[in-house]
């Protein structure tokens, strides 16, 4: 499936509706070039899980994960940019609770070898200055 | 009083002993930042291996360098959030067995709080209430200031930090890191009124700067964006300088717009800088100016004590102690706020 979005506020909307419909447990790596829309689109499927305070929803870079509860789900932001090594992603204390959430990562495919079941990827390309293109792959599941 | 502050929260490992919440006796970092270059940015894992090995020879140099023994701290401060978890961890438990052995208190300080808290480390007439910015790799916040350790936050960023954006735009232009420094000197060669970037204020006191980083990748990379999209006629991209000076002066001027408002605001006196960031000589400069324009009086640190250090936690963890607000040895760190 491709969907292309016009502005930010497109891969907001779009994002939302995904949340919408995405069970519990769902792994979603996010794969895409700086500036490609990834924390974008987060900010988006907190919106759809009804997160209260959507200001909060901001780049994982630094902290590595970022968790915003008080929605329909949790909802797990992470960055796997800078992990030495795949597994770094299971000493976050995240797996644990992810079947009960939403777990979006950005830079999924650093993790994709390690990180498989339930999961979702996600392709975002750069198509025009503000218009990207989102292209979702469903993965093996259970 | 004498007062150990311990900081890991990121990639400097710092020990430093502070007397009277205002004298510096002694502050030691060490950085990794060399370990961490080689992948453009920090990665946990080794901060956390590179702390653990560090911890122990940087506190004892500390107190020497402070001309002390152990026993003669009476307070033991740390850094317990924000920051890495793993990273934080290694300086919360050094400071809890240090306090515990030693039968002293301990203090919990919030990193962010004590970036402002270094202004009143070297300026005497350092005074609240005043309004502060935060700017750094990870962290790009506004507070009013009602005392060292009553802060009110105002606004933060939406997505990057303003730091973080440094480092992406770096990465983007393949200039290495981290990027502050790099993008810094560049600039200074280039023209910032080259490129076109988006400066989006909806009036609010929140920061974002995802939107010029994007522009940054759009416009060097422009002609090659999306398959099969080429376009009839190629664009050339724009020189790195006036593109580095461009994104520099959009991220400065959202920086200095929004504190400028929030002081004028809430009718403030003194406007602080503190981070990192801090250190950038274009943000300086028109922090400088605008202050001056509307009368405020401008307070940053020195650049070692912008960027992480631990005399500012001692500081901090001076104020909060006097204050009665210690913590105790169940002391936790905590990642995000």
């Amino acid at each position: 499936m491709k969907r292309v979005t016009k502005s930010a506020d497109e891969t907001r909307a779009f994002a939302a509706e995904l949340a919408r419909t995405l069970e519990p447990g769902t792994i979603l790596l996010l794969v895409g070039d700086f500036g490609s829309g990834k924390t974008t689109f987060v900010q988006g499927l907190a919106a759809g899980l009804e997160v209260p305070d959507l200001r909060v929803v901001c780049s994982p870079t630094f902290v590595m994960m970022n968790v915003y509860k008080g929605g329909r789900l949790p909802l797990y932001h992470m960055d796997a940019t800078r992990f030495a090594d795949p597994r770094e992603v299971f000493e976050l204390g995240w797996e644990a609770e992810a079947e009960r959430g939403l777990t979006a990562i950005e830079w999924g495919e650093k993790v994709s070898t390690v990180v498989r079941k339930h999961v979702r990827i996600l392709t975002f390309e750069v198509t025009g200055e503000t218009m990207r293109e989102i292209g979702t792959v469903e993965e093996g599941r259970g | 009083m004498n007062c150990l502050g311990i900081e890991t929260s990121c990639d400097e490992t710092a020990a430093a002993v502070v007397r009277g919440g205002r004298e510096i006796l002694s502050s030691v970092v060490r950085t990794q930042v060399d370990l961490h270059r080689v992948f453009g940015g920090v990665v946990p894992e080794i901060a956390c291996r590179a702390h653990a090995e560090a911890i122990g020879p940087v506190v004892e140099r500390a107190v020497a360098d402070a001309g002390l023994k152990l026993p003669d701290i009476d307070v033991v401060a740390v850094t317990c959030q924000p920051g890495l978890i793993g990273a934080l961890l290694v300086g919360v438990s050094a400071a809890k067995s240090l306090a515990w052995a030693l039968g002293k208190p301990i203090v919990g300080v919030d990193h962010i709080e004590a970036h402002l808290y270094a202004n009143r480390l070297v300026h005497a007439d350092f005074a609240y209430p005043n309004v502060g910015l935060v700017v750094s790799g990870g962290h790009t916040s506004l507070y009013y200031s009602r005392g060292p350790a009553d802060h009110e936050r105002l606004g933060a960023t939406r997505d990057d930090a303003a730091g973080e954006a440094f480092d992406k735009v770096a990465k983007i232009l393949g200039l290495g890191y981290p990027g502050g420094p790099i993008i810094d000197k560049l600039a200074r060669q280039g023209n910032a009124k080259a490129v076109d970037m988006p400066r989006l204020d909806d009036g609010g006191p929140d920061f974002s700067f995802s939107g010029v980083k994007t522009a940054v990748l759009y416009k060097w990379k422009g002609q090659n964006v999306g398959k099969g999209r080429k376009p009839k006629v190629a664009v050339p991209p724009p020189r790195i300088e006036d593109l580095a000076a461009s994104f520099q002066e959009a991220v400065v001027d959202a920086l200095v717009s929004r504190t400028m408002r929030a002081a004028e605001t809430r009718g403030v006196a003194q406007v602080a800088m503190g981070g990192g960031v801090a250190c950038n000589s274009r943000l300086r400069e028109k922090m400088d100016e605008a202050s001056a324009k509307r009368g405020f009086k401008l307070f940053y640190p020195p650049l070692n004590l912008c960027t992480d250090n631990a005399a500012m936690i001692a500081g901090l963890g001076t104020a909060l102690f006097e204050l009665g607000r210690m913590s105790n040895l169940e002391l936790d760190a905590v990642a995000t706020r």
